[in-house]
């Protein structure tokens, strides 16, 4: 869905992710790799099987917009327990393989990266990232005269009438920051209301909805 | 000791001794092990208790050698007294303690260098000492283990845990003598054999001590003064003050905490000069105030109080002399038990006020009675192959001493509900805590649990740590402690109402109304509120549903027009009258539907009378039926007496025919609906949490453990999704089919109404019958679209309004 956000033309793509059609950029946040491994390590047994569908997803967006970058806005990695040689092996593979440049903007889950992260790796690492006039950043704040895109709050969204109810990961748009909705499908959320300051944008399987 | 100290501690106490206790002081002089089932307050305790103290010596060897279990940590104090009168009085040198979740760290550590001869103890701090690295040691010189309420027990995830507990001490100490206490019930043989496990020979010892409950209505004069639907009841006021009386002392039971807030309020506030003798109890008032409550009781300095199934075990209080039941009761075995509330003899009859709380409750009470007249009582049944619960035991005892393979199968054999384990089954729950168990792949980095020299035992003393914090099968959400802003602790609430909650807003809770004034770190801090505007607190699993012989005794009772002689039946006919006009009374070979057109949609009212769980099941299975070939929402909700299903769009009445309740192809429409629905996700969340899947967290440090926090509903997708064939789900689906879709008992059914007349009548008013299952809708979803159109129906809704 195009909408237009910071005066920008975005598309909003149902499968959680931006693509910015003038910068030829595709941005996305809180995929949180290695999660189940984290989980494994901690004696909680989960099976692997999201971080392939989530990365496969990542790959299916780059091939099918063809962006020159990827933007990934905090939380690449769940946490230290996660650096396991399987999920490492991975990442790395996906990253040589990848056809574009790929930027992380540093999230709270990222903390452990600095120290594990291979530096062969073609991964460009931010605290913040300014493309004028878009600002990634983790964290949603304010920042004029820059548009901030945000992620970490993983936004969703109850839908309901008398008779059915839903509920739905979101785009939460205000006027200066918007937050982006979890990449991941391991992943929980908070929720939100539409109220007059800001726009909600839901996604119903793989179409987005003004609500 | 010497067994004629039993008979020397009665007449010392001036206590007769009953011919029951006398055949259970034989049978476990003798060293058998067995079931006593007397009915409550008949001296079940010392029956069990005193020989086995007989049987142990002056000097004996080290350890504990009577553990006594209670699944009621309220009663442990009067029980530790209780358990003590006997050394006492004859200056015996036996120690006594008690471990309970209540007892402080310090006492505890003290009583494992020296461990007492008698041990109190609850299943989860049971639990918690076979996690003990000396629990063999401090349990290999056990000779009795007695368990208290096993009824209550047995037919719970905590008798499963029970069960399994027992198992391991019998490991310990083979010789050890097991009885366990129990109220009556209808399957008392297989209580017995699952108490004492399979390896055993019990020795059941009950009387034919039956109690006589008489059952009396309080109703309105006329049937306008009695609301259609609800459920507090309130309305009744003016009849229950009228039955109240500041001299006789008095147990009022209600069946939701929000309505025992309610009721408190309102009676105090039609009589304040009641201020000092009237008084809430509930479980989530806080420990002290319920134990003054209890006192006060006890001693007789109040006189009425309004309680939810907080009072129903427990206690004996000499000075009640009346029961009042708010709603109906449910069960039959409950009914008794809150009217023996006020018989203090065994054998003498008790009477039960029951105040119905809408006009159908009227016909609920006919079913009561006829359970009585045919002494009809509830079974207990089992609970089968719980996996999470046999995974949380399993770490249990690796975490206490390690266990070997072949040892352990042949042990949790012996319990009842794990006798049919099959050998594969057992080695993929092993297999689960060793390598996770996935077909898959193979993960390193998980090390629950190791073997090490064939010894199957948990290493990372992170995971023994976190596994200690989370044993138990007591599941329930985060709560939050409600507190004064000077300090007062008034008791425990759960989190999910008191997000809901702004500062500044007001409720009502343990008869106070209060004010939030601020809500951090699991603690709301409230002062006294002065207006009279308040929400009350609304708690989950609030209702109950029929137990399983009064749903087949409703539909017997529900289609008799009764020549009216007394005034409820007068009331009853004119509640059937009215439901004629506006419908039809379907007789004893019929079955009625009704049709509705509001202006939410189509409604499908169907009345099997069969109770609330039942009707689930064929709900679902109707709902799974009539949207074949179609795509469609349907909206189900169910009630004791039928349920519904709403549409959008209208039902085909073609459809509506006796093949609609076939039950052909009945065993793959489970697990397709099962499947298709969320029913199994609901049973998942319990699951997750008592197998470790989920951790609920230490106190007060949620956030230090987020990382390890996940939604249940979340990890039941991804479990099913990547790994086939997972323990865990299959246990979830499991459950659902049991309880939901109870097989031989819905099948049953469907024959039945297969064979019915069916009576259809489109409404142009809602029923009498209808009312309650529209009003109240408590409602799960079917549906066969897509998330898409969902959406955009939903969204055109909104506009159309």
């Amino acid at each position: 869905m195009n909408v237009m956000i910071g005066n920008e033309m975005c598309l909003l793509l149902g499968e959680k992710a931006v693509y910015w059609e003038r910068e030829n950029i595709l941005f996305l946040a809180d995929i949180h790799l290695g999660k189940a491994a984290a989980f494994r390590g901690n004696g909680v047994f989960i099976p692997e099987g999201t971080m392939d569908a989530d990365l496969a997803n990542v790959q299916f967006l780059i091939e099918k917009f063809k962006p020159t970058s990827c933007i990934i806005v905090g939380d690449l990695i769940h946490s230290n327990l996660s650096w396991t040689t399987e999920v490492k092996r991975k990442i790395g593979e996906w990253l040589k393989n990848c056809p574009v440049e790929v930027h992380l903007v540093l999230g709270n889950h990222d903390k452990s990266l600095l120290k594990n992260i291979d530096p062969k790796w073609p991964l460009k690492v931010h605290d913040e990232l300014l493309i004028e006039p878009f600002l990634f950043s983790h964290y949603p704040k304010e920042c004029l005269p820059w548009f901030v895109w945000a992620g970490h709050l993983h936004p969703k969204i109850e839908v309901k009438n008398g008779h059915d109810r839903l509920v739905l990961r979101c785009f939460q748009v205000f006027e200066n920051y918007a937050i982006l909705p979890t990449f991941s499908d391991f992943a929980g959320g908070s929720f939100v209301n539409k109220t007059p300051s800001n726009r909600i944008f839901a996604i119903a399987n793989t179409t987005v909805v003004e609500i | 000791m010497d067994d004629q100290l039993l008979f020397k501690w009665f007449a010392l106490k001036k206590w007769q001794v009953l011919p029951f206790q006398l055949t259970a002081w034989k049978s476990i002089l003798k060293g058998n092990s067995g079931l006593i089932s007397v009915p409550t307050g008949a001296g079940k305790t010392y029956a069990a208790y005193l020989p086995a103290l007989a049987r142990l010596e002056d000097k004996g060897k080290k350890g504990i050698k009577i553990l006594y279990i209670t699944p009621l940590k309220a009663l442990a104090n009067d029980l530790e007294s209780a358990l003590k009168a006997p050394i006492e009085d004859l200056n015996l040198s036996f120690k006594v303690a008690r471990r309970t979740g209540d007892v402080s760290y310090s006492k505890k550590k003290k009583q494992m260098t020296s461990p007492p001869d008698v041990l109190l103890i609850t299943p989860e701090s049971l639990s918690l000492l076979l996690a003990d690295l000396k629990a063999r040691e401090n349990f290999q010189n056990l000779q009795t283990i007695i368990i208290d309420e096993w009824h209550e027990l047995m037919s719970s995830k905590r008798g499963c845990l029970t069960e399994l507990a027992v198992s391991r001490l019998k490991s310990f100490a083979p010789d050890v003598q097991i009885w366990g206490l129990s109220a009556t019930i209808g399957n008392l043989e297989q209580a017995a054999l699952s108490c004492v496990g399979l390896d055993k020979i019990p020795d059941l010892i009950n009387t034919e001590m039956k109690r006589e409950v008489i059952i009396q209505s309080i109703t309105p004069n006329t049937l306008q003064a009695l609301p259609w639907v609800g459920f507090l009841g309130i309305r009744s006021l003016p009849l229950v003050l009228e039955k109240l009386d500041p001299t006789v002392s008095t147990i009022i039971f209600v069946n939701t905490r929000a309505q025992a807030e309610k009721w408190y309020l309102a009676i105090l506030e039609s009589r304040p000069d009641w201020q000092n003798i009237l008084r809430v109890h509930h479980g989530s008032i806080d420990k002290k105030e319920r134990d003054e409550v209890e006192e006060g009781m006890k001693i007789g300095n109040l006189k009425i109080v309004v309680c939810t199934s907080s009072l129903d075990l427990g206690i004996d209080f000499p000075h009640v002399k009346r029961v009042l039941q708010i709603g109906s009761p449910k069960s039959i075995s409950r009914m008794i038990q809150r009217a023996g509330r006020a018989s203090h003899q065994p054998l003498t009859p008790c009477d039960i006020f029951i105040v119905p709380t809408h006009a159908l409750e009227l016909l609920e009470l006919k079913a009561y009675r006829k359970a009585v007249e045919d002494h009809e009582i509830e079974k207990r049944y089992l609970i089968k192959n719980a996996y999470d619960v046999l995974l949380q035991h399993l770490t249990t005892c690796a975490i206490g001493g390690g266990f070997y393979k072949e040892e352990m199968y042949k042990t949790i054999q012996t319990c009842s509900g794990f006798s049919q384990l099959t050998k594969e089954k057992f080695e993929k729950c092993l297999s689960f805590l060793v390598t996770g168990g996935s077909a898959l792949a193979v993960y390193p980095e998980y090390k629950k649990m190791v073997i090490f020299q064939d010894k199957y035992v948990v290493e990372d003393s992170l995971i023994s740590r976190r596994h200690k914090m989370n044993i138990g099968t007591i599941t329930s959400d985060a709560l939050v402690v409600v507190k004064f802003l000077r300090g007062k602790s008034i008791g425990l609430i759960e989190e999910s109402f008191l997000n809901q909650l702004k500062n500044g807003d007001q409720f009502l809770f343990a008869g106070k109304i209060l004010k939030l004034m601020q809500y951090k770190d699991l603690t709301a801090y409230v002062s006294l509120a002065k207006k009279n505007q308040c929400k009350t607190v609304t708690w989950r699993g609030g209702r109950l549903p029929f137990s399983e012989p009064l749903g087949k005794l409703l539909r017997k009772v529900i289609v008799y027009f009764k020549s009216s002689l007394s005034l409820e039946d007068t009331l009853i006919n004119n509640i059937l009258q009215v439901q004629n006009q506006h419908s039809y009374v379907p007789k004893e070979e019929e079955l009625l539907i009704e049709i509705f057109r509001s202006r939410e949609g189509f409604h499908l009212f169907v009345y099997p009378f069969e109770g609330k769980t039942l009707h689930e099941g064929l709900a679902n299975l109707t709902a799974h039926r009539l949207s074949q070939n179609q795509s469609v929402t349907f909206v189900i909700s169910c009630n004791d007496y039928g349920f519904e299903i709403l549409s959008r769009t209208p039902f085909d009445e073609d459809l509506l025919t006796n093949t609609l309740f076939s039950s052909d192809g009945l065993e793959r429409e489970y697990k397709e609906i099962i499947n298709l629905h969320e029913l199994a996700k609901g049973c998942f969340r319990d699951i997750a949490r008592i197998s470790g899947l989920i951790f609920t967290g230490y106190p007060h440090k949620h956030k230090s453990q987020r990382q390890l926090q996940l939604s249940s509903g979340l990890l039941y997708e991804v479990l099913e999704k990547y790994d086939p064939g997972n323990l865990l789900i299959e246990q979830a689906k499991a459950e659902v089919l049991e309880k939901q879709f109870d097989h031989n008992r819905l099948a049953e059914v469907l024959e039945r109404l297969s064979k019915s007349t069916i009576c259809c009548k489109h409404l142009i008013k809602l029923s009498p019958f209808s009312l309650p299952l529209y009003m109240e809708r408590v409602s799960e979803r079917l549906t066969t679209e897509t998330t898409e159109t969902r959406l955009k129906k939903i969204l055109e809704g909104w506009k159309k309004r």
